[in-house]
Parts: C-alpha cells; sequence; structure tokens
C-alpha cells in the first residue's frame, strides 16, 4: 500500500523521512590488485572477489567516505569518519539517529591498505580532501577544501597546507605552502617515481620536494606581479635537472620558464595559447599544440630551443603510448602519429572526428570512436612501422552502440580490445588486426570495465542492489549480485555526520 | 483464575440464566504504528496497514448481558516501494516489498447495551512472520528474500454495533467494530539486510461481518 492510501485510509499524519541512500557508484569502484573495493553512500563497504563472493567490511564504528587508489592499486586509502556522541551517558558511539542528546562528535582517519601488510591508519583533519597518488603509489597528497572548512577539529584552519602521506613509511606530514592551492601535481621520473609536487594556484606557484627526510617546500614563485592579473596555470614540467620548472598558462601564448636555481622568469613566446601540453620525461622536452595552428611546437628543455613540425590542421589533445603520440582534435578529421623519438609524423585522414581515443599498451592500434550514437562506429588505425612503413589506412567498424570503455589485453597474450557498447548487452573481445570481434553474454547492459592485475575483467552493470561481472581470459563469466542489499537495513547506516539521517 | 477478580469474573458469566450467543466471523482493516526504522523509513510507511479476517466462538453470555468469545485472526500488510540510489548513472531504484503476517488467538469480554451496542475489552497473542522482497528493476534475476519472525501480543478496547435481533428476526445479523490498544512485537531482523524492524506499537482495526 502506497504510503498516501495509507495515510488516507488510517487518517492519520503522515510524516516523510529523510531517505536512507543505498547509492553504490561504479566511479567509486577501486581494483586493488586482486579484488574490488565497493564503496557506499552510507558508509558501508564491501570487497567482491572475481571467484564470486562479496563481504561486508566489519569496521566498527567507522564509515567510509571515499576510497583513493592509484591506477595500480598497490595501495588503498580508506578516507574513513565516526561519530562518538558525548551525553550525559558519556562519550560513546550513537545506534540511531535519535540516540544522542549532547554533542556529536566526527573523527576522521585515513586507513591504508596494502597487499600483506598490516592497515596503518592516519589521523586527518576533515578539511582535506581526497587524495592524488604518485604513479608508484609512494606518495599521495590533499588539499584543503574550504567547503569543510567548518568540519575541522581547529578553530583556525590554514587552507595553504597540503596533507602529504608517504604510504611505504605509514607517514603523513602537513606541509604550508604560503597560498592557497588550487590544484596538486607530482613530479615524476620516467618510472613514475614522485621527485617531488607541484603545487599551483591562481598567480603563484611552488615546488615541494620529496626527497628528504620530509616534504618541504623549496621554492614559490609568484607568475604575476599584479595581483589583478588572473593567472591559471595549466602544466608544470620540470627540466631533467629539476633546474627550470615550465608553466603554461591558460589563455597566455607563453611558456613561463621558472629558473628554480636563481630565481628569475623568462617568458618563451609561444604561437598562441596552447590547447594542450605534453611533458615528455623521457626526453626532457615537451610537445605543445594549438587548436587553431597547424604546428606541433616541441620546447627542448635545456636551453628552451622550439622545434616546429607541421601539421595538416590543430589538434586538442595527445595521447600517448610507449613511444608513439597521437595527436587529435575533437572537431577535425586528422590524426596525426608522432614517433616521440625522432618526431616523424604519419597523418590518418579520418571519417568522422574523434569523440576518445585508446592506443593499446604497445601502441601497436588506435581506437577513435565517434561522437553519435545515432550511427555508432569505430576508426581503427595501424600506428605499427613494418619495414620502414606505416600503414595510414583508416578502417571504420560499425557498432550496436557508442562505444563506452574500452580494456586492452596485455600485448604478450595476443593483442586484444575489451569493448562495452552503451545499452548493450554483451562485451566484445575485439581483435584490431582482423578487425573481428567475439560475443560475450551479459546478464545486462554495462557502464564501465576495468581490469585486474590478472588479466580478469570486471564490468559494472547499472543495477541498484548491485551487479558486477568478471569475464576472465578464456571468456567465463561470473556474476557477482545483490551486494548492495547486504546491510542496508542497518540503522548505523542511516546516520550521517550531522546524526541525523 | 484464583484472584478475587477471577473469581468475580467466573462468577459474572456463569451467573444464569445464558443469554443467547453470538459467533462471529469479520473482515477487518487494521493498521499498526511501528517506531521508525530504515525500513519504513525506506518506505516512506509511517504504519504497517492491511487487511484481515477475524473468527469468535462465543462462549456464553450471562444475565448481565456479560459475553465471552474466543477469538482468532490473521492479519497481512503489505507495503510497497522503491529506493532511490542514485548510483551508476542517473538515479537508480529498487523495488522493496515488506510483507507482515500476523496470526493472533485471544478472547474477547463484551456486554450488550440495548441490545445492539457492544463495548468490549480483548487480548490477543500470537506471532508474526515478515517477508522482505527486494528486487532490481531491469533484472531478470531472482529477486533478494529474506523472512523473519517474532512473537506478539496486546490488548486494545473497542466497541460494536450489532443490528438489533428484532429488526432482522433472522439467525444470523450484522455488526461493525473498531478497537484500539496497543501490540506489542519484538522487531523481524533479517539475516542479509540487517537491521531491526519493529512491528509492534498502538494498533487500530475496523472491521465488518456476521454474528450468528
Amino acid at each position: 500500500m502506497r504510503p498516501l492510501t495509507l495515510c488516507l485510509a488510517a487518517l492519520t499524519a503522515c510524516t516523510v523521512n529523510g531517505l536512507p541512500s543505498t547509492a553504490w557508484d561504479a566511479d567509486a569502484i577501486v581494483a586493488s590488485p586482486a579484488s574490488l573495493l565497493v564503496p557506499f553512500r552510507d558508509g558501508r563497504l564491501v570487497t567482491i572477489e572475481p571467484a564470486g563472493t562479496f563481504a561486508l567490511v566489519d569496521q566498527g564504528p567507522w564509515r567510509v567516505e571515499w576510497v583513493d587508489a592509484p591506477p595500480s592499486g598497490v595501495v588503498v586509502a580508506l578516507r574513513r569518519f565516526a561519530l562518538r556522541c558525548e551525553d550525559h551517558d558519556g562519550p560513546r558511539t550513537p545506534t540511531t539517529p535519535d540516540d544522542c542528546d549532547g554533542d556529536l562528535v566526527r573523527e576522521t582517519s585515513v586507513r591504508l591498505l596494502r597487499d600483506g601488510a598490516e592497515p596503518v591508519d592516519l589521523d586527518v583533519d576533515p578539511v582535506f580532501g581526497r587524495l592524488s597518488f604518485s604513479t608508484d603509489g609512494r606518495w599521495a597528497v590533499a588539499r584543503p577544501d574550504p567547503n569543510r572548512a567548518s568540519e575541522s577539529t581547529e578553530g583556525f584552519i590554514s587552507l595553504d597546507t597540503l596533507w602529504v602521506v608517504d604510504t611505504e613509511g605509514g607517514t603523513s606530514f602537513r606541509v604550508p605552502v604560503g597560498f592557497d592551492t588550487s590544484s596538486v601535481r607530482f613530479v615524476e621520473d620516467g618510472d613514475g617515481a614522485a621527485q617531488g609536487l607541484v603545487a599551483l594556484s591562481p598567480n603563484e606557484v611552488g615546488f615541494v620536494s620529496l626527497s628528504g627526510t620530509a616534504p618541504e617546500v623549496t621554492t614559490t614563485y609568484p607568475l604575476t606581479l599584479d595581483n589583478d592579473d588572473q593567472v591559471t596555470p595549466l602544466s608544470v614540467a620540470f627540466t631533467a635537472d629539476r633546474s627550470h620548472a615550465l608553466v603554461t598558462v591558460a589563455g597566455i601564448a607563453d611558456l613561463y620558464t621558472l629558473d628554480l636555481v636563481n630565481p628569475s622568469i623568462n617568458l618563451v613566446a609561444l604561437r598562441r595559447a596552447p590547447s594542450a601540453v605534453y611533458v615528455d620525461v623521457v626526453r626532457d622536452r615537451s610537445l605543445i599544440l594549438y587548436e587553431n595552428e597547424p604546428w606541433l611546437d616541441v620546447v627542448d628543455h635545456d636551453l628552451f630551443t622550439v622545434t616546429s613540425v607541421r601539421l595538416g590542421e590543430g589538434a586538442t589533445a595527445i595521447t600517448t603510448a610507449g613511444d608513439i603520440a597521437l595527436l587529435t582534435n575533437r572537431l577535425g578529421r586528422d590524426a596525426v602519429r608522432v614517433d616521440l623519438e625522432t618526431l616523424d609524423t604519419v597523418e590518418y585522414s579520418l571519417k568522422d572526428s574523434p569523440l576518445d581515443v585508446w592506443l593499446s599498451p604497445d601502441a601497436a592500434f588506435g581506437l577513435l570512436t565517434v561522437g553519435t550514437s545515432v550511427s555508432p562506429r569505430v576508426q581503427v588505425i595501424d600506428l605499427r612501422e613494418i619495414d620502414g612503413r606505416v600503414d595510414d589506412d583508416v578502417r571504420v567498424v560499425g557498432t550496436r552502440g557508442r562505444i563506452t570503455d574500452v580494456a586492452w589485453s596485455d600485448p604478450a597474450d595476443g593483442l586484444t580490445a575489451r569493448i562495452l557498447q552503451e545499452g548493450v548487452d554483451q562485451l566484445y573481445t575485439f581483435d584490431p588486426q582482423v578487425l573481428g570481434a567475439t560475443e560475450i553474454e551479459l546478464a545486462r547492459e554495462a557502464s564501465r570495465l576495468g581490469r585486474l592485475a590478472d588479466g580478469t575483467a570486471w564490468i559494472a552493470h547499472p543495477d541498484a542492489l548491485g551487479l558486477i561481472s568478471f569475464v576472465d581470459a578464456d571468456g567465463a563469466v561470473t556474476e557477482v549480485s545483490d551486494f548492495a542489499a547486504h546491510g542496508m537495513l542497518d540503522e548505523s547506516t542511516l546516520l550521517t555526520d550531522e546524526g541525523e539521517e | 483464575m484464583r484472584t478475587p477478580i477471577g473469581f468475580g469474573l467466573v462468577g459474572l458469566l456463569a451467573a444464569t440464566p445464558a443469554f443467547a450467543a453470538r459467533h462471529e466471523v469479520s473482515g477487518e482493516f487494521r493498521v499498526t504504528f511501528a517506531p521508525a526504522s530504515p525500513l519504513t523509513r525506506m518506505l516512506y510507511a509511517s504504519g504497517l496497514a492491511g487487511g484481515g479476517i477475524r473468527a469468535g466462538y462465543a462462549v456464553l453470555r450471562n444475565e448481565r448481558r456479560v459475553g465471552l468469545v474466543v477469538r482468532g485472526a490473521w492479519g497481512m500488510s503489505r507495503t510497497d516501494g522503491a529506493v532511490d540510489v542514485d548510483s551508476l548513472e542517473g538515479v537508480d531504484s529498487a523495488d522493496v516489498r515488506f510483507t507482515t503476517n500476523r496470526m493472533t488467538v485471544g478472547a474477547k469480554l463484551d456486554v450488550e447495551v440495548r441490545g445492539f451496542f457492544y463495548p468490549y475489552v480483548a487480548v490477543d497473542v500470537g506471532a508474526a512472520v515478515g517477508r522482505l522482497r527486494l528486487a532490481s528493476p531491469g533484472s531478470d534475476r531472482d529477486p533478494v528474500r529474506e523472512t523473519a519472525a517474532t512473537g506478539l501480543g496486546g490488548a486494545v478496547i473497542g466497541t460494536e454495533w450489532m443490528v438489533p435481533d428484532r429488526a432482522l428476526n433472522a439467525a444470523a445479523t450484522g455488526a461493525i467494530y473498531v478497537e484500539g490498544g496497543y501490540e506489542g512485537a519484538g522487531s523481524l531482523r533479517f539475516a542479509d539486510s540487517g537491521g531491526a524492524t519493529p512491528i509492534g506499537g498502538p494498533v487500530f482495526r475496523a472491521g465488518v461481518g456476521v454474528r450468528f
């Protein structure tokens, strides 16, 4: 019986209570090397194994706010909170939304999980937001979120501080940078190991060294002397000897080169404001694209000389794999293969403007999707150089639905691409060499595709009670369902940080 | 009954001569205002409403027009809803159905007033079985089904209006009744979904039936 009917029938007043959320979000799923972690909005956490099992993680009074991890999943950070009621019954964990007459205190921590190691718990001020990881997972950093300042346990919280975590050492540091940061980026070597991090803000940039015993700010720079000028940094690169930082700025046709040894700023004139910048760490140079200029400018990080490569049209995106970069324009019809070593180019004439670009990890093939669901198709380009020649043909393959996600197999096992299509309840294993695909039936349409360390594909389906499919290398499908129903009626899941549902 | 009140009650009922006692069969609407729980919050349900049937065997009615009826009842409530889960792509929802079945036996003590008006008190004990069904729209897999049970007991006061015998001059007559009171019950604990769903609380029932 519907509530309104019930209310009328019983001639009683109905009160509408807040609705508890049992949400699980495919975008919130984190893949650790061998399993999936699914955080729920109500704070539950479920682990799902490819074998087809799931388990609700017993967290005691803690509930998960979010889960962060580097792409490799070697370390996982659970951001958690717990509520403690301080009333006449003493400090305790409230069990229901109405179970606290006194102050409701919120405690926040981050739990670091690493395979084979004991979990490490770190206290964190609630003002700090999500963690960004270095590629190798060793370091993580969080910026303060001004919108969460009221949650801070301190009366005054400095918003120009970063929270830096050494995940291997299990320690954290508060690093004051001296200005309110708008973004933070790691400076990494070719192996993805972080050497430092760069804090960016409108008008200011700072460098935090990670090579000492504790992170420390070594340099800060104003990007303008007039605070009325709004200068928004887009990207930062460092020369191999870390003596200079190269900063591109939104809407400005200059490359800022900051001398970190003898503090000074030089400007390298560019053709226009860049549309995309790629830092080639291996060759110590930056590739710069312009939307309306048919040039690729390559800035050498040593002498800051610019080498220009003529293109057929302007480009807006750089996608890289191995020693190959593919330049595309979301409104154009060209795709350009660039050999990052020699800067030789091969131009592909596309049939349609590309929406998404997926390059195989061995840079052998590229899949470029079309941004329409009316006549969905994918353009396949062969990036391999065979006998000194690159085939510049573009092959078009029709699809049932718009391609939403692609996961490449390990090239050592034979290169294929697992492909999801919008509104299609099948997973396709596509062979780019023969342009053919085999189908794997799924329980229903899918929304996200990922890959575990052993190559097993995982697929999240839009299902309220939870549905994830695992597909192994042989194409066998294992479904895990209804995990969102597990524990959904527990009273404690209704508690929010305000103590009300 | 060994108490003075018990002796008094037996004496009251056993007084002769007895008047004609009426057995009863009724259909009823019932609602229990159980405390809020995660499940009822999900369903926006402020009460568990449903229907049921009731049957009573009239043991006696004495010269003071006091009657005793032994009665049994079965009632079912069902609440359907959709739990919004703004997950994955846009708002999604799960279909939720919560069903309770209550079986009780008890006794009703009433008094006849002017041949048509019967105020009464009654006590009942029994058991309740709750079933939870969660289904994902668009999926063809079996819904999640869980069952839990608990005991219950309660007391009500009520009043019944019966069409007087002389108006019908028949072996059977009709009656309507309303009653209200409190029905205490344990909470339903579903093994997987968790939580405790209380189903007891203030209760209101109204019915119509035949008396014969």
